[in-house]
């Protein structure tokens, strides 16, 4: 099939992916709609949650459309249920012991419609303004009296002062004149009230300039604070006493008091009317104290109505007000609406259904037409997703939306970015713990999804499937890696190797056909196979735990598995461009587009592919190889193991220099000529991606321009006769024409080079940046390591059966393992995992410039919506 | 090469910490005791909170949106244009408009903005901030004053007051009869204090409402130049070209005011000229100057304020936003230089050319709501125009 099209046999045979592989097939659908049957079919549509409105009053104003003022109902009532749960709130924080009284709130009342509820909600907050009003007012009232009682109730020595002043006082105390204004205390007036204890300070400072200095002020914190009638805030307040001499000061302190809200109260020092004073007004109080409940009582029980409901209420705004920004959208016209949506082709009965059900509901006469018409603005992307692949998706779509129905990098990443994070953080322990994390994260989804997270936890619990994955992963490599917090571990029994201290030892215990040994002072490879032992099973060998070689050999195992995994992925990315490739050359409609895309098969993607395995395809040829090779029978054939540094760089620097000795198949000569031919390979390829594609691109511009000049008439009839087909067609881009308009050579060619420029630098430092995953890999090793030996390991040797060491040491091991490894290892790791995704991996294939699929979709909303408000 | 890529970042803190500790011999203009920043300490202290403003420039509305706001028919459309725009939804809570609440509710999202700033950043920036409100108190002051002369209800004009322009203690002010009152009992040490300097010893009471205006205005000008030049740096460079311009427009706008006013001798007209600005060397002539030809004739060597009284000098000839003529050209540039400021970096002058330009966009809104109330359709395009 697949060399059937690259010949360019006409071989038509539609690809029917969908799922996560390609994108859902979509439809664009003009629907007609009776003006009457209008909302309840938008409202129907929004339940099904699957068609994505198109807004055909683009070149409207905001205010000019026709259900604007709809809109702005929607608003005002929002508005409403914004008072009503402002005064919630407040009730609750004043008497919290009532919000138990109404747990569950969501009543089943009638599904209300706008119409229904504006008035009602409108009589309703009228009624409790008016409440509000009153209780604020007899609440200030209250405070007022409250105020004056604290005056009231004040010791008398508060008044008098101390032993040594109360002889001035008490001598000469009298009523003055002026109703009480400014008293006379032994010459003195003085003034009383409550004043705010924050104002305190600012107030004696200005009495004390306002009257020169000649006062004398006291102050006296009140019992209890009062509360606001506005803000409901609870007000610390103190009584105060100024005494003063001049008269005249009188009028500036009243004035005072009035500018920073401080209540004067009349007060005689030492008469006995004040007694009975404080028993009016103790009664009044009480008094007060009665209506004021009273008031309270009725205002609770309006606002418990309002709670049982309002939860109700604001669906039903929220879900009208959608349904009027939509309708906002549409073109009426007479009697019918029309509509334009993108939907999924496999949605259309749904649709169909939902209109048929809202014709019935509204009584409309005429029935609702669907047809699926031509658009030739690019589709919406669209991907089923579920819980598990919504999370691999979104990680995709934050480098790009794929555009409509190229491959899906998403059906790979699902394994692949936690498989090369777990090659990054491979470790057993580490990986449980990872594993743990998300098993208790997933156990309690249901829980957790009703809870309100924060953002960091959130964030950790929105990838809890990404997490699983990524911690099984990581304990799938650890034991590649045969790696448990940084110790290895012998979980398949007996090793293989043997590391033999003398020559003596070895020659008794090693299996003669593989011992090697270079003496005393050679410390690398002195290993040989255990006699009569079998291959480990699974992962590294735990011998070369305690071997001098340990780093060097993991870190080649680590170098060369980095490269062999990068190439193979970019590889695979290759392969997923082809079928791109293949993809668009099927379904294209026209002969232009099909020979496009075969040209980008013959001249992008065949000399890449070359190039790249050419070049970093051969190295890994090499490194399998050379681990393939049986090492101890060719070194006592006085071959060497060539280095793979060496031989790469000499590949391309000096062909043809392998050396007699250092060969690595075949003979020196053959591997020359075979590196050499594909060093060929590669060079000649550089100007296959380069050339071709340019001087194609131009032939046929020239070719179709004549064609273009040869009939102007024709084409511009053809259309003139398109427009008028296509009904509105003044709204519609212009698509035909477009294409040939502004053809530059210059900028052809520029783009071509710079891609090829790309591409080849590309091959080398991409492959180089998948090096990350042995660097990372290796100081996750080494740091966890350092940690077991140093923090854990040395407390527990200098301990000597205290055990107080080996809580502490054991104590920072923990501590700095979930600290360091645990949660910045991991970080890193999943960043760079990230990185070799978007960068590495899906530069070679992808897209990304698909627009999303953005469902009109009222469960969606009214979740968002209500998450939003529920402050109580 | 990865584990060396992350030791390069590491040897980068040092070299900047080492800059860091390095910086007064290495960081630019370091004039008047070390109060300016450099270039590169600059953004430890300040950076925060000059990025929060930078931001806020790009919500101060556009023409577009001014076209958009002027289309109009109620001022339901115009919240519904408003709510996309950086106001967002600042008047979902209201149940009636009016011109009044809008400009309110867009008065207190800056304020409320402006009080963030002032609670999150040093010294001495956050002098400088105080600075800024310095000039709406001393707005604040005067109304308080003026409505204890006419005797008007002071505790109104208390909520009069423009927010940005409140101090503890400016509700004292409405209990003092007279202005030597104010001084003795409230403003002696509040901010405004030091403004109230008099070159002779007369009591407040006797000088005309114009008088205490412009000696108030010409203190502020002066203290805010001198505190600037402390500060030093680019802040310097870029406010002292605003703070001329302010203290230029101020000599010509008072001495216009003044001419043949027979309480203000004309010795007296020269003390109330700001002592800096680019006319500062012909105050001496100004002071005689008592009509509009000798006024061109002084400024023919100042061809920028000379074409400006040419191009709009007639006295009623009405320009944007209610201004006369010479006000609108003194506008237009000072929303230019307003502009230069914000587009550089590094300096205080943003958050100063910040608070000035939201405050023409809040009249804009005022006058655009107006128009809008009263149909008066024809006039609703003259105002000041920002972006």
């Amino acid at each position: 099939h697949f060399f059937a099209l690259l010949i360019g046999a006409e071989n038509k045979m539609p690809e029917k992916c969908s799922g996560l592989w390609r994108s859902q097939d979509m439809t664009f659908l003009q629907l007609h709609i009776q003006r009457e049957a209008a909302h309840d079919s938008v409202l129907k549509l929004g339940q099904l949650g699957c068609v994505m409105f198109r807004d055909m009053n683009v070149n409207v104003s905001a205010f000019q459309r026709l259900f604007t003022n709809d809109v702005r109902r929607c608003e005002d009532t929002e508005r409403r249920i914004r008072y009503f749960e402002d005064q919630l709130k407040r009730e609750h924080a004043i008497r919290p012991r009532r919000a138990h009284r109404s747990g569950a709130s969501d009543s089943q009342a009638g599904v209300e419609t706008l119409d229904s509820l504006e008035p009602h909600l409108e009589s309703l907050e009228n009624e409790l303004r008016e409440l509000s009003s009153k209780w604020e007012q007899l609440v200030s009232q209250r405070n007022s009296m409250k105020e004056h009682l604290e005056v009231l109730i004040q010791d008398p020595s508060f008044f008098h002062g101390d032993e040594s002043s109360e002889r001035d006082f008490s001598s000469a105390v009298q009523a003055d004149e002026d109703g009480g204004a400014g008293m006379r205390a032994g010459g003195l007036r003085y003034l009383t009230g409550v004043i705010r204890s924050d104002r305190v300070a600012l107030f004696e400072l200005l009495v004390f300039r306002a009257t020169r200095g000649n006062m004398f002020m006291r102050t006296n914190e009140a019992r209890e604070p009062f509360e606001d009638p506005v803000t409901g805030e609870l007000v610390k307040k103190a009584v105060f006493v100024v005494f003063f001499s001049a008269s005249r000061a009188a009028e500036k302190i009243r004035k005072l008091c009035e500018s920073l809200q401080a209540s004067v109260f009349p007060y005689v020092i030492g008469s006995p009317q004040e007694r009975q004073n404080l028993e009016k007004v103790h009664d009044f109080l009480m008094e007060l104290e009665t209506t004021i409940t009273g008031t309270d009582n009725v205002r609770a029980e309006l606002l418990f109505q309002v709670e049982k409901n309002v939860n109700q209420w604001k669906k039903t705004v929220i879900t009208e007000k959608s349904v009027f920004n939509v309708l906002n959208m549409l073109s009426f016209k007479g009697q019918t609406v029309v509509a334009e949506c993108w939907a999924p082709e496999e949605d259309v009965d749904n649709i169909r259904a939902a209109l048929a059900e809202a014709e019935r509901t509204s009584g409309a006469q005429m029935e609702s037409i669907v047809e699926a018409t031509p658009n030739h603005e690019a589709p919406p992307t669209y991907f089923k997703t579920n819980k598990f692949t919504s999370v691999h998706q979104s990680i995709v779509e934050s480098y790009g939306i794929a555009r409509y129905k190229e491959v899906n990098p998403t059906s790979f990443s699902v394994v692949t970015f936690p498989f090369l994070f777990g090659v990054m953080y491979g470790d057993i322990g580490h990986g449980l713990m990872l594993t743990a994390l998300a098993i208790v994260f997933i156990a309690l989804e249901r829980r957790l999804l009703s809870a309100n997270l924060n953002e960091i936890i959130g964030l950790v619990f929105g990838g809890r499937y990404v997490l699983l994955l990524m911690g099984l992963f990581a304990i799938y490599l650890g034991f590649l890696y045969n790696d448990f917090f940084g110790m290895m571990i012998a979980p398949f029994g007996r090793p293989f190797w043997y590391f033999p201290e003398n020559y003596a030892e070895a020659v008794e215990n090693c299996d003669p056909g593989y011992l090697v040994w270079f003496g005393a002072n050679a410390s690398l490879t002195r290993g040989c196979k255990v006699q009569g032992g079998s291959p480990y099973i699974f992962g590294v060998d735990a011998d070369w735990a305690e071997t001098e070689n340990k780093l060097e050999f993991m870190n080649g195992l680590k170098m060369k598995m980095a490269v062999i995994l990068g190439v193979g992925q970019m590889m695979w990315g290759l392969v997923l461009q082809l079928l791109n490739h293949l993809f668009f050359m099927t379904n294209a409609k026209e002969k232009e587009e099909r020979d496009k895309a075969r040209h980008h098969i013959w001249f992008g993607w065949i000399p890449e592919v070359i190039f790249l395995s050419c070049t970093f395809g051969y190295m890994c040829l090499m490194i399998l190889i050379k681990w393939l090779v049986d090492w101890t029978a060719r070194m006592r054939a006085d071959l060497s193991p060539p280095s793979l540094l060496e031989a790469m760089t000499n590949f391309f620097l000096s062909p043809g220099s392998v050396l007699p000795n250092k060969y690595l198949y075949g003979s020196d000569s053959s591997q020359n000529g075979f590196q050499t031919f594909l060093l060929l390979l590669a060079f000649f390829s550089v100007p296959l991606m380069l050339l071709p594609i340019p001087i194609l691109e131009y032939m046929h511009h020239k070719s179709s321009s004549y064609g273009q000049l040869n009939e102007p008439e024709h084409d511009q009839e053809a259309a003139l006769h398109a427009r008028e087909t296509s009904g509105e067609g003044a709204a519609k881009p212009e698509q035909p024409v477009v294409t040939e308009e502004g053809f530059d050579m210059s900028e052809v060619v520029i783009k071509q080079v710079i891609h090829t420029i790309e591409y080849v630098l590309g091959c080398v430092s991409n492959t180089a940046s998948y090096l990350r995953l042995w660097a990372l890999s290796l100081a996750h090793a080494e740091l966890s390591e350092v940690f077991w030996n140093f923090a854990w390991m040395k407390p527990l040797t200098w301990d000597g059966g205290s055990g107080l060491l080996a809580f502490v040491g054991w104590g920072i091991w923990f501590a700095v393992t979930i600290g360091v490894l645990g949660v910045m290892e991991s970080l890193s790791a999943f960043l760079h995992a990230l990185r070799l995704h978007w960068v590495e991996f899906q530069n070679k294939f992808y897209y990304g410039d698909g627009v999303p699929f953005v469902p009109y979709d009222i469960h969606h909303l009214l979740s968002q919506g209500l998450s939003k408000g529920r402050t109580f | 090469l990865f584990i060396f890529s992350e030791l390069d970042s590491f040897s980068c803190f040092f070299l900047v910490f080492f800059f860091w500790s390095n910086s007064p011999c290495l960081g630019g203009s370091q004039r008047a005791g070390g109060m300016s920043r450099s270039f590169l300490t600059y953004n430890i202290h300040e950076g925060a909170a000059e990025a929060i403003v930078h931001g806020y420039r790009c919500g101060i509305l556009r023409t577009e949106d001014y076209n958009n706001i002027s289309q109009c028919d109620t001022l339901e459309d115009m919240k519904l244009h408003l709510a996309g725009t950086d106001y967002g939804n600042f008047l979902q809570n209201e149940t009636t408009l009016s011109s009044k609440v809008i400009t309110e509710r867009a008065l207190e999202k800056l304020v409320d903005e402006f009080m963030e700033l002032r609670c999150n950043v040093d010294q001495p920036l956050g002098e400088f901030l105080d600075y800024i409100t310095f000039d709406y108190m001393i707005g604040n002051v005067l109304k308080l004053i003026s409505g204890a002369r006419s005797g008007r209800e002071t505790m109104e004009l208390l909520y009069k007051c423009h927010p940005l322009g409140l101090f503890e203690g400016i509700g004292a002010l409405t209990s003092a009869t007279s202005i030597d009152d104010m001084f003795e009992t409230v403003l002696i040490d509040s901010p405004l204090g030091k403004f109230f300097q008099r070159t002779e010893r007369k009591d407040f009471d006797e000088f005309s409402m114009e008088y205490i205006r412009s000696l108030l205005q010409k203190n502020y000008l002066e203290h805010f130049y001198d505190f600037c030049r402390e500060i030093g740096g680019l802040t310097w460079d870029v406010m002292k070209t605003i703070l001329e311009f302010e203290a230029d427009r101020f000599v010509i706008t008072l001495t216009r005011n003044t001419y043949g006013v027979k309480e203000l001798q004309k010795d007296d007209r020269k003390k109330l000229f700001p002592a800096f600005g680019l006319l500062y060397d012909i105050h001496d002539d100004l002071a005689m100057v008592d009509d509009d030809d000798t006024l061109k004739e002084k400024l023919r060597n100042f061809p920028e304020y000379a074409d400006m009284l040419e191009g709009g000098g007639g006295i009623g000839h009405e320009g944007g936003s209610g201004m006369s003529g010479l006000e609108a050209k003194f506008t237009e540039r000072a929303v230019q230089l307003h502009k230069n400021s914000m587009a550089m970096q590094f300096h205080y002058g943003v958050f100063y050319s910040w608070v000035k330009l939201k405050e023409y966009e809040v009249s804009n809104l005022m006058w655009i709501a107006e128009c809008i109330l009263q149909s008066m359709r024809h006039r609703i395009t003259e105002y000041i125009t920002i972006y």
